[in-house]
């Protein structure tokens, strides 16, 4: 027998646990972050729809109950979405099933195209479907398709919304269905087909029932996102007369001011309803979805001889709904004057030249480009030490305020945004300036609208990690801060750098909640490719489109390099 | 349980050739990219016939009751069943044209469908009659033990239950023949035991081929008439259990079956009857086996081919090799002694003792083994 080493006493426990730690310290600086920008803003909102009549709580309620408006926009709302449901569950279900389970080649590429619309922001979508679809289109004209010169586009209508929107979401739908096929196991599959059951049959009897709370769940989800939409209403539907919830705001706040706060935070209320609603339904389907045992991924089947025609209907479906209207917005910056045809001699670049000649685009530029980085950096900050509490130390108080920081997300943009008026509108306290009219506003609005962006990779990586990892760091003596810096910011580093270019990414381009807090001097790009558009100088907002979404596209390729690192999932729109 | 009339279940074909086997697999080779998972692999089962297919995971054997059940296409090679072509170099029929059944690994019962509507799917997709569709549920039911249980859905039911749904999901069809891959493998002891029970049974009164993939050798031995042991893409050894036991074809399946332990020997001479007079480690043994000219060859050995004897017997004599017993270990009934040979102490040899063997020093002596063939 070998001699064993007498055993290394524990040093005797004096000192009592300090009654306020570090990590008490954090989660304190962590509540006051998600209380002032996540939950006031939106606190504020209700207390400002119920109170702005004093001692008759349902006053504006009653007021928006008779008017004709609301009830408009809302009825208008509640069909255009519904037809995006329609057509986001119709095509993204098609389309997953199509690159799922048929041995199409190119599925890589499929996945990319078709899930570039998660990219491109509504208003610049809305407006290169306008461009393709339009009378003056630089694609369709040439082939003699386009509407007669003179005439309304035709997207300039309820429709023409409805089919955007629903052309946007449909990546939301298609991302479920994958999911949920993604956790199918073949043997379901499989004991269906040893049973006697044709590929088709098989995906009818088992395959489509397993994936319905799925499907819905996605629809749901595009149900919720076409209501709070405000690019494509604001680009579509202003010029159509097709007034929406979202738009209402919008030109009630733009034309009356501040006076109108009480009446728009009642629409804001009936948005914040619907989605909950919406979001309530998804919640409930997904809680509902039977645990299903796990086991080898589905195989896909063998379509022989009908592949080549199969290919043929997924690519041209892609082609036409994913990348002729981002061709149309490139012809478009590059069509000399609206109305003359492009060709090689035609095609000029004046426009770009022209834009970048005038100094609110070079301005909207600097300033979202500031507003997007520093957006950035600070969610990614926040998101460490936040993701570490509620995902690895599992703190209660803290997983609250994680639920807490995704409603500001959750809920319509442009209804975040009145509530931050309605919080920021009055001088700070103790400064005793108001950050209504600066850029500062915005970037409050960013930091409580795109914090969840940057938690959900941040926890993710964080979910990888064994517990060890920290605890063994903190048997070494290492403080919390020190375990943050020195053990756990290097393990989550990859994930946590994603989720800082999305927000980047998402922030760069975004009008929703700009549209009501910009001002002269602080104009974001957004507010500029939506201004000229509406000036009717669409050449020039196509030129400034596709230079801002040329930023967004290089990101992307940015985080697809990335993608190798991170937990999977965390790249939106990777195969 | 209710019992079956085979005649009812037992596919019959027209009898065109006198006795198709019902599975005939030859030459079959699959690879996955790199990695060759069979190289070229035979396989034969009679009608009625339980196959254990047997080996460590990678070894091919699942892929081989892959490419029976028609998921997978053979790179080369063919499959027949019942003397019709299923897989060969022009054609393909898919898995759901073959009429086999198959019990997986996680049951595979869909979600969404009751029990009855499970175990019935493939009989409404044959269009069976109503009635007759409701008399087969009901009846593959009652074999397994289920019938309160039809209205059921999956989620409802114990692990145990679920295996039974499976297995009677298999049935209804009637299949000629019933794959099984790892059915057992997420059971307790107890449970398995039990549905051990009921594939023997099942097989006997069906007069279903069942193929039974499994890595576990006692269950493989316990249930099968032949047992195939695979490594490597290759088949080993096709054999009875108790011939795989007795007479292993090489190292593989001798460590793999039973724990066998394998050791050099000197060939001696020729003892006539298919016996060897052999040297271990200098020790003279009758081994079984005959050597075909090597002067030296490998022998497999169990814990109760040796047994120990004292260092000197009475009367001053001794037998056997020098060896030092190191450990024991009760194994209910027989205790197996960890034993070091003097000769080579780089080997620990395992030995069956009826009583607790003392630690120290010990003679070792050889009442059996049997000489690998030459590889």
């Amino acid at each position: 027998m070998q001699t064993v080493a007498p055993l290394a006493r524990p040093s005797s426990f004096t000192g009592a646990a300090p009654r306020f730690s570090a990590e008490h310290a954090l989660t304190a600086a962590l509540l006051l972050w998600v209380l002032v920008l996540c939950a006031w803003p939106l606190a504020r909102l209700f207390v400002e729809a119920f109170s702005a009549v004093p001692g008759q709580p349902f006053a504006l309620f009653a007021e928006a109950w008779d008017s004709t408006r609301v009830w408009r926009a809302f009825r208008n709302t509640l069909a255009a979405s519904a037809g995006a449901t329609l057509v986001s569950m119709l095509l993204g279900t098609s389309v997953a099933l199509l690159l799922g389970l048929t041995d199409v080649r190119a599925r890589a590429s499929a996945v990319f195209v078709f899930l570039l619309p998660l990219l491109i922001p509504p208003q610049i979508l809305a407006m290169a479907w306008a461009e393709l679809l339009g009378p003056g289109s630089a694609i369709l004209a040439p082939l003699g398709l386009a509407p007669a010169p003179g005439t309304p586009n035709p997207l300039y209508s309820g429709t023409g919304v409805a089919l955007v929107m629903g052309v946007e979401h449909s990546a939301v739908v298609f991302l479920a269905v994958r999911a949920a096929m993604r956790n199918l196991p073949r043997d379901l599959v499989e004991a269906a087909r040893l049973a006697g059951a044709s590929p088709l049959l098989v995906t009818r009897r088992i395959l489509l029932p397993l994936l319905r709370p799925a499907m819905l769940a996605g629809a749901a989800v595009a149900f919720v996102s076409a209501i709070g939409n405000f690019g494509v209403p604001a680009l579509l539907g202003i010029p159509g007369r097709f007034p929406m919830l979202t738009t209402l705001i919008y030109q009630r706040l733009n034309g009356f001011g501040p006076k109108v706060l009480g009446e728009v935070s009642v629409i804001g209320v009936l948005l914040v309803l619907l989605a909950a609603a919406g979001l309530g339904l998804r919640a409930w389907l997904v809680r509902r979805t039977g645990s299903i045992e796990r086991g080898a991924p589905l195989q896909p089947f063998a379509l022989g001889a009908r592949r080549p025609w199969a290919e043929a209907l997924l690519w041209l479906l892609l082609g036409f709904c994913c990348l002729l209207p981002l061709f149309a917005l490139v012809a478009g910056s590059l069509v000399p004057a609206v109305g003359v045809p492009l060709n090689a001699d035609t095609a000029s670049l004046a426009h770009y030249r022209s834009v970048l000649g005038q100094s609110n685009v070079l301005r909207a530029f600097a300033n979202s480009f500031m507003l997007a980085a520093s957006a950035a950096l600070a969610c990614a900050l926040v998101a460490v030490p936040f993701a570490y509490l509620a995902t690895l130390r599992r703190v209660r108080a803290v997983r609250v305020l994680d639920a807490v920081a995704d409603a500001p997300y959750a809920v319509p943009g442009i209804v975040l945004s009145i509530g931050v008026i309605l919080v920021f509108l009055k001088p700070l306290p103790l400064l005793g300036v108001s950050l209504y009219g600066t850029l500062g506003i915005i970037f409050v609005a960013y930091l409580s609208r795109f914090l969840p962006l940057a938690l959900r990779p941040a926890g993710a990586a964080f979910e990888t990690l064994d517990r060890a990892v920290d605890e063994a760091a903190q048997m070494a003596g290492a403080g919390v801060l020190t375990r943050l810096r020195r053990v756990l910011l290097p393990l989550v580093a990859p994930s946590v750098a994603a989720g800082a270019i999305l927000v980047f990414m998402t922030a760069f381009n975004e009008l929703t909640v700009s549209a009501l807090l910009w001002s002269t001097g602080a104009e974001t790009l957004g507010v500029v490719v939506f201004m000229l558009h509406y000036e009717g100088n669409s050449p020039a907002a196509s030129a400034v489109a596709v230079m801002s979404i040329t930023v967004t596209l290089l990101l992307a390729i940015v985080m697809s390099l990335l993608a190798r690192r991170l937990p999977p999932g965390t790249v939106p729109w990777q195969a | 349980m209710a019992s079956l009339n085979p005649a009812d279940l037992a596919a019959p074909t027209g009898a065109a050739v006198p006795v198709a086997p019902r599975v005939l697999a030859q030459g079959v080779v699959k690879s996955f990219g790199l990695t060759h998972a069979l190289r070229g692999v035979d396989l034969q089962a009679a009608p009625g016939e339980y196959i254990a297919l047997l080996g460590p995971s990678g070894c091919g054997k699942t892929t081989l009751l892959r490419v029976i059940a028609g998921f997978e296409r053979p790179d080369e090679g063919s499959l027949q069943l019942e003397g019709r072509s299923m897989s060969g170099a022009q054609h393909h029929l898919p898995p759901e044209q073959r009429g086999l059944g198959m019990v997986f690994q996680s049951y595979a019962l869909w979600p969404h469908m009751t029990v009855a509507d499970n175990v019935g799917f493939a009989l409404s997709l044959r269009k069976l009659p109503p009635a007759e569709q409701r008399r087969r549920v009901d009846e593959a039911l009652a074999v397994v033990g289920l019938s309160d249980l039809a209205s059921r859905q999956p989620a409802q039911l114990s692990g145990g239950q679920r295996q039974r749904v499976a297995l009677a999901r298999c049935l209804a069809m009637r299949p000629p023949v019933v794959l099984l891959d790892e059915p057992l493998a997420n059971l307790d002891t107890h449970l398995r035991e039990a549905m051990q029970h009921e594939f023997r049974r099942l097989n006997r009164e069906l007069g279903a081929t069942f193929i039974h993939v499994t890595h576990d050798h006692a269950e493989a031995m316990s249930l099968a008439d032949r047992v195939v042991v695979m490594e490597d893409g290759l088949v080993r050894q096709d054999a009875a259990p108790e011939q795989l036991y007795r007479e292993p074809s090489c190292r593989m399946v001798a460590e793999f079956v039973g724990g066998g332990m394998v050791l050099p020997v000197t060939v001696w001479a020729d003892a006539g009857d298919g016996l060897t007079q052999a040297g271990l480690w200098g020790m003279a043994c009758l081994l079984r086996g005959v050597a075909d000219g090597r002067a030296t060859a490998t022998a497999c050995f169990r814990p109760r081919d040796f047994s120990l004897e004292p260092v000197q017997l009475p009367g001053g004599t001794s037998v056997g090799l020098r060896c030092q017993v190191v450990d024991s270990a009760y194994r209910g009934g027989v205790y197996i002694a960890t034993v070091r040979p003097d000769a080579e102490p780089q080997a620990l040899l395992r030995v069956e003792c009826t009583q607790r063997p003392v630690p120290g020093p010990a003679r070792l002596t050889v009442r059996d083994g049997w000489l690998l063939p030459a590889a």
